[in-house]
């Protein structure tokens, strides 16, 4: 086992139900391969099922509330904005830190919320890498950060896959059709194309990180290419839902099934890189829904995308350490992590929410445990840069602090208070699975009293109140689904079921019964109706809705749960020992079907496994009165093994007499201290305020529709724009300047600025003012020019490297302990990508007359920049070249670059 | 149902502005000074119901939006709500208020109950222009379809026809008298305005007779006006039959599909062509009118829906 390697690939919202026919009918060779010689299952997930929430846990063994990445942005609490997830944003050590931490040669590639890469003992390459530019011919430069040693971004970089790259015959395993379609009109192949180039970058980075490092024990490449794939085309896979028109179901019908053919081709090659002797590990985060449960409609909600997500994604695993021709039940995404570590002799923590799945290896060993690998796998300098702004903050500093912008208020506010909202929403779901309600409550209310019209903040919210036992709390929460008015399914479903769970069961029969002839019912109707039945003691009845529910959706392990009840009330006993089992191979941590079966066996007579049963269904639940008194009942009677085994289960516990009572929660004092700290915050904001009683929308106007034109002068600070404005006005232009900021050493001959300018992404409008007047307008601002107006714009372009030393000394020269002295060659990097940035847009804009003019070039050969200004702007404008010429001096061209 | 504590109705706070445009769906449509209010109820405050009346710049032409949830609908916090709207409005210098709602509205009788009228009705037409391609491409289509006869002759809407064309709409009402004399209503293809290219002016002998007036947005074509000039009322079918050629030209091809509004009482011709290119009734609107105005005030429209 020392030697032993572990290939973990994950593929992103991959589905048995898709993939199991295309096995079955040969389609994907490989993973048929991996099924054959080894064992593999459905991966539960967690919800609120979104990826970044998922690979993480898997990455972790941890649940979101511990790992801390919960959604796809969040606010940096540092900076107040709002940023994609990242890797500086976990709390908690990944698998390749685990690793790196035990000196174990490690490579992780495109892995979610992967970047920055981290220093790790080998090549991490993020998800930033992997992203190919959106058009033919852009610029993709890598981005900074992205890999980790820099040194190994070089040699990925050459092996990139641009959209242009994609051949024209992979697009057709794709689109069998391509030849009728009208692929002028129809852009939809675009997407194809796009996540192809993105696919293919990833996988090349792993080949040759495989090919390069062949010493590793681990690597852990992530592709999101099936997730992308399903969201754009699952609509018009063939299925008795499918509500697309006839022409697209035959385009584009088999792009599904196509991708997971590609991605079971870049299997075969993954495995014949990394060799015979690798265990594999192949995973999914969540299942995608293809058949009758596919959405009608996307919720108009955050992430409401992930309603297409299902609760049960792939595991399979085949060569060294794994059981051939097994079958895995019960797995859950949080094992991944543990599992890995076990199959290379380390031990999981105890912290750690997932456990190893040993019963797929050939391990005859437990896994060893340890406290927790926080402390051993932390890096402590990745800690440190945490503080870090992000580049861009960074560089909007530096042109705060060199007095060319002023501090803008928050453009992104609204974003901030909706990303904290799903955030606190994220997190609170995440506790509520984790059987935390307490813990969960504050911040449901938080996404709940943020937006109270929004019904699924609601009912969750409710859902906490309700279990723990604040019940009038629950029904005043959900008061807004009476709203919508009485015939409204969803809105009754929900009363239904927080009638039900604050055990007021004649309500819910009430709310219930009134929905039972409707035909949009749906499997989570139908466990409520059983359970419904289930208290009313129609046992009959609920077998039937719990029959037909899983008819409907075979992966619902409540519903199997269900039956297993209404089997056991039924007296038979075999089958409801059956069902429970499989509710518990589907979701393992459910108490309510190992008490079913504990029930069942002993009504068999089966002691010895009716007490392990009540035994684990102790350990999940330990305030459950039935399961406690069972235990004390039977044990007695089982064999020593067993009540050794027992004892362990139940640890503490054994020597009471009574159950150990639930912990105990104020539940009224927590939700009452949500509800002040909200209304404090709340009281807070709006002292400042007044209610707004009058709103100007401003009106979008086309490009260029007001007939006015201005002449903007711009460039990144230090690049010469004040030098533009003086050969302008000695032209006989005259510059839009209020003299307010003086010259000094850095700008002898003046900085021709206009304050008022630099408010313009406040007041757009400002530009007006202008009128044929030239006037400087600093490159971060340019996108707030209103496009209802023509522009003729001036840029000056300097080398970076220039720019980077003028400003720094311009910063050398100003008050000391404002700033720090930066990286010139970083912030050279920096200022590129923003001047490259800029110049895209100021191209694409159609409003916008651009020329860039060359500093070296106007120093050097004055006479050809003024032909240009006054081939721009017109002769008639610019008269007095002489004057043009005087104003330029190359003595003033300092920081020059020798190149 | 749970009981409701009492409604407050108010000028929303700014925080809760993105809600109560949120609530209204229809931020889009707004432009200018809006005055928005918003009915609550509960702990944390919910919307429930919320309104948003829109003023035009010029003071004089307002357009109120207002939704309300369903539950609310015969409960006194929506005539409270409609009462504090008919202040704003006074506030303003509006008296007279309209009412735009579609066909199965259950806010029919609310309106009708504050004292509305109903004065109209408009119906949307869309053709699918994809479907009606394919469909003109049959020879059957062409038998049902009107010959063109001699003497006529299409042109492009510009500014030397705008001024007649625009006449000849508003005979009939289907564009305001003040937008006579206008010269920028004719946009350039990506503009606002009516579109050179999709409009068309049909002319018999010397004369403007008919006129088709279209926006143009992405990739869906209005058609604002289908006017024929009264004296050539007589000619109406043969100048649709130049219609119906205009609009088989290649840029309509590039469409996905074209939206027609027409009053089904007086404007039979125009949904005629909606019907003749494969075109299917999509909506029907009422038009409400409270008159509890004094004369030669502008009226304002309201959308208004239950959600």
């Amino acid at each position: 086992m020392a030697n032993r390697k572990v290939l973990l690939v994950g593929w992103d919202g991959a589905d048995w139900k898709v993939a199991r026919p295309l096995i079955e009918s040969g389609q994907m060779p490989q993973m048929s391969r991996v099924c054959q010689h080894g064992s593999y299952g459905s991966l539960q997930s967690l919800p609120p099922y979104l990826s970044p929430m998922l690979w993480n846990s898997m990455a972790t063994g941890k649940r979101p509330h511990k790992h801390g990445i919960l959604g796809f942005s969040q606010v940096n609490p540092l900076s107040g904005k709002v940023q994609p997830v990242s890797s500086r944003m976990r709390k908690c050590p990944a698998l390749w830190n685990i690793l790196s931490s035990q000196q174990i040669n490690n490579h992780v590639i495109g892995w979610f919320a992967s970047h920055p890469a981290e220093k790790i003992r080998g090549v991490c390459v993020s998800e930033s890498f992997t992203r190919p530019p959106q058009k033919v011919g852009d610029d993709w430069r890598v981005p900074q950060q992205s890999v980790c040693p820099a040194s190994s971004a070089a040699s990925l970089a050459e092996l990139r896959v641009r959209i242009e790259d994609v051949d024209q015959a992979l697009l057709g395993l794709f689109l069998p059709h391509m030849d009728q379609m009208d692929l002028e009109q129809d852009l939809r192949w675009q997407k194809i194309i796009y996540r192809l180039a993105e696919l293919y970058t990833a996988h090349n980075a792993a080949i040759q990180i495989i090919s390069e490092h062949t010493d590793w024990r681990c690597l852990a490449v992530y592709y999101h290419f099936i997730d992308w794939i399903c969201h754009d085309f699952m609509p018009y896979r063939p299925s008795v839902k499918t509500a697309s028109s006839e022409q697209d179901v035959r385009f584009y019908g088999s792009v599904v099934d196509a991708a997971y053919r590609v991605q079971d081709a870049l299997l075969a090659d993954l495995l014949q890189h990394a060799g015979s002797e690798v265990t594999l590990m192949v995973v999914s985060d969540h299942g995608f829904h293809s058949d009758s449960l596919r959405p009608e409609k996307i919720p108009d909600v955050s992430a409401g995308i992930a309603n297409w997500h299902r609760s049960h994604g792939i595991i399979a695993m085949s060569g060294p350490g794994i059981k051939p021709a097994g079958t895995i039940s019960g797995a859950n995404v949080l094992d991944v992590t543990p599992t890995v570590l076990h199959l290379l002799d380390l031990p999981i923590g105890a912290d750690m929410d997932g456990r190893p799945l040993v019963e797929a290896t050939l391990s005859a060993n437990p896994a060893a445990k340890i406290p927790s690998w926080d402390t051993l796998a932390l890096d402590p300098e990745a800690t440190e840069t945490d503080v870090c702004e992000s580049e861009d903050d960074a560089l909007l500093q530096q042109f705060i602090d060199l007095g060319y912008i002023e501090m803008p208020s928050n453009p992104h506010e609204d974003l901030v208070e909706m990303t904290e909202r799903e955030t606190a929403f994220n997190l609170g779901i995440d506790l509520l699975d984790a059987n935390l309600p307490a813990e969960a409550l504050p911040h449901l209310y938080l996404a709940h009293a943020t937006a109270p019209e929004a019904v699924h903040y609601a009912f969750h919210f409710a859902r906490a109140l309700s279990l723990l036992g604040l019940r009038e709390e629950a029904n005043n929460a959900l008061a807004v689904v009476d709203d919508f008015g009485d015939d409204n399914l969803q809105g009754q479903r929900l009363r239904a079921q927080i009638d039900y769970l604050n055990g007021d069961f004649a309500a819910a029969a009430a709310q219930l019964g009134e929905l039972n002839n409707r035909s949009d019912a749906g499997s989570g109707l139908l466990n409520q109706q059983g359970l419904l039945a289930l208290q009313q003691s129609d046992f009959k009845t609920a077998e039937a809705m719990f029959r037909q529910s899983i008819d409907s959706d075979a992966d619902n392990a409540d519903a199997w749960a269900g039956l297993a009840r209404a089997l056991l009330r039924r007296k038979q006993f075999p089958d409801a020992i059956s069902a429970a089992r499989h509710a518990i191979s589907l979701k393992r941590d459910m108490p309510i079907a190992l008490l079913t079966i504990g029930q069942a066996q002993e009504q068999l007579e089966q002691v010895d496994e009716a007490a392990m049963a009540y035994a684990q269904a102790f350990q999940l639940q330990p305030h459950l009165a039935n399961t406690w008194n069972a235990l004390l009942r039977l044990t007695p009677s089982c064999s020593e093994t067993v009540q050794q085994q027992i004892h362990q289960l139940v640890n503490a516990h054994e020597t009471t007499a009574n159950p150990p009572a639930c912990p105990k929660v104020d539940a009224a004092a927590i939700f009452e201290s949500a509800r002040e700290s909200f209304a404090q915050r709340l009281a807070t904001k709006r002292a400042a305020m007044q209610p707004v009683a009058a709103y100007t929308f401003s009106v979008a106007s086309e490009p260029a529709s007001s007939g006015q034109e201005f002449l903007i002068v711009s460039g990144l600070p230090r690049s010469g724009t004040s030098m533009l404005m003086q050969i302008l006005a000695a032209g006989g232009i005259e510059p839009m300047t209020d003299s307010l900021r003086a010259p000094d050493t850095s700008n002898p001959e003046g900085y021709f600025e206009w304050e008022p300018i630099k408010r313009l992404a406040e007041n757009p409008n400002i530009i007006e003012q202008a009128g044929q007047r030239a006037v400087k307008v600093v490159s971060a601002l340019l996108s707030h020019l209103p496009r209802k107006h023509a522009y003729k714009v001036i840029f000056m372009r300097r080398n970076l490297l220039e720019v980077s030393r003028s400003q720094q000394a311009m910063l050398d020269r100003s008050p000391p302990n404002k700033h720090q002295a930066s990286d010139i060659t970083r912030l050279s990097e920096m200022l590129q990508q923003h001047e490259q940035q800029v110049l895209e847009q100021l191209r694409k804009r159609t409003e916008i007359d651009l020329l860039e003019i060359d500093y070296r070039q106007t120093l050097t050969q004055p006479e050809q920049t003024i032909r240009q200004l006054q081939s721009f702007v017109g002769c008639g404008r610019l008269t007095d070249t002489a004057s043009m010429r005087t104003v330029i001096k190359p003595k003033l061209y300092r920081q020059r670059v020798e190149s | 149902m749970s009981m409701h504590a009492q409604p407050t109705i108010r000028a929303p706070w700014p925080d809760e502005l993105a809600r109560a445009w949120k609530f209204l769906a229809s931020k889009e449509l707004f432009q200018g000074e809006v005055y928005p209010l918003v009915a609550l109820v509960g702990e944390p405050q919910r919307i429930v119901a919320a309104s948003a009346l829109q003023m035009h710049t010029d003071g004089e032409k307002g357009r109120l939006f207002l939704r309300l949830r369903t539950a609310f609908l015969d409960k006194p916090l929506a005539s409270q709500l409609l009462a504090q709207i008919d202040e704003l409005a006074q506030q303003k210098g509006i008296q007279s208020i309209g009412v735009i709602l579609a066909e199965s509205d259950p806010l029919h009788s609310l309106l009708l109950r504050q004292g509305f009228s109903s004065q109209r009705t408009d119906e949307w037409w869309c053709i699918d222009v994809p479907i009606a391609k394919a469909r003109a491409g049959r020879a059957a289509e062409l038998v049902n379809r009107p010959k063109i006869a001699a003497g006529f002759s299409r042109c492009r809407l510009d500014k030397d026809n705008l001024d007649e064309a625009l006449a000849i709409a508003a005979q009939h009402g289907l564009i305001a008298t003040e937008r006579l004399g206008n010269r920028e209503i004719i946009g350039a293809p990506s503009n606002s305005g009516y579109n050179p290219d999709l409009s068309v002016v049909v002319r018999y002998q010397d004369s403007i007779a008919g006129v088709l007036l279209v926006r143009k947005i992405d990739d869906t074509a209005f058609v604002h006006a289908r006017a024929v000039a009264k004296r050539f009322m007589h000619l109406s079918n043969q100048i649709n039959a130049h219609f119906m050629a205009h609009m088989n030209e290649p840029q309509y091809h590039l469409l996905s599909h074209i939206l027609f509004s027409a009053q089904p009482t007086v404007e039979k011709e125009t949904i005629a062509l909606a019907k003749r290119f494969t075109g299917r009734k999509i909506a029907s609107f009422s038009q409400f009118v409270k008159r509890s105005v004094p004369p030669n005030r502008q009226l304002i429209l309201v959308d208004c829906s239950p959600c």
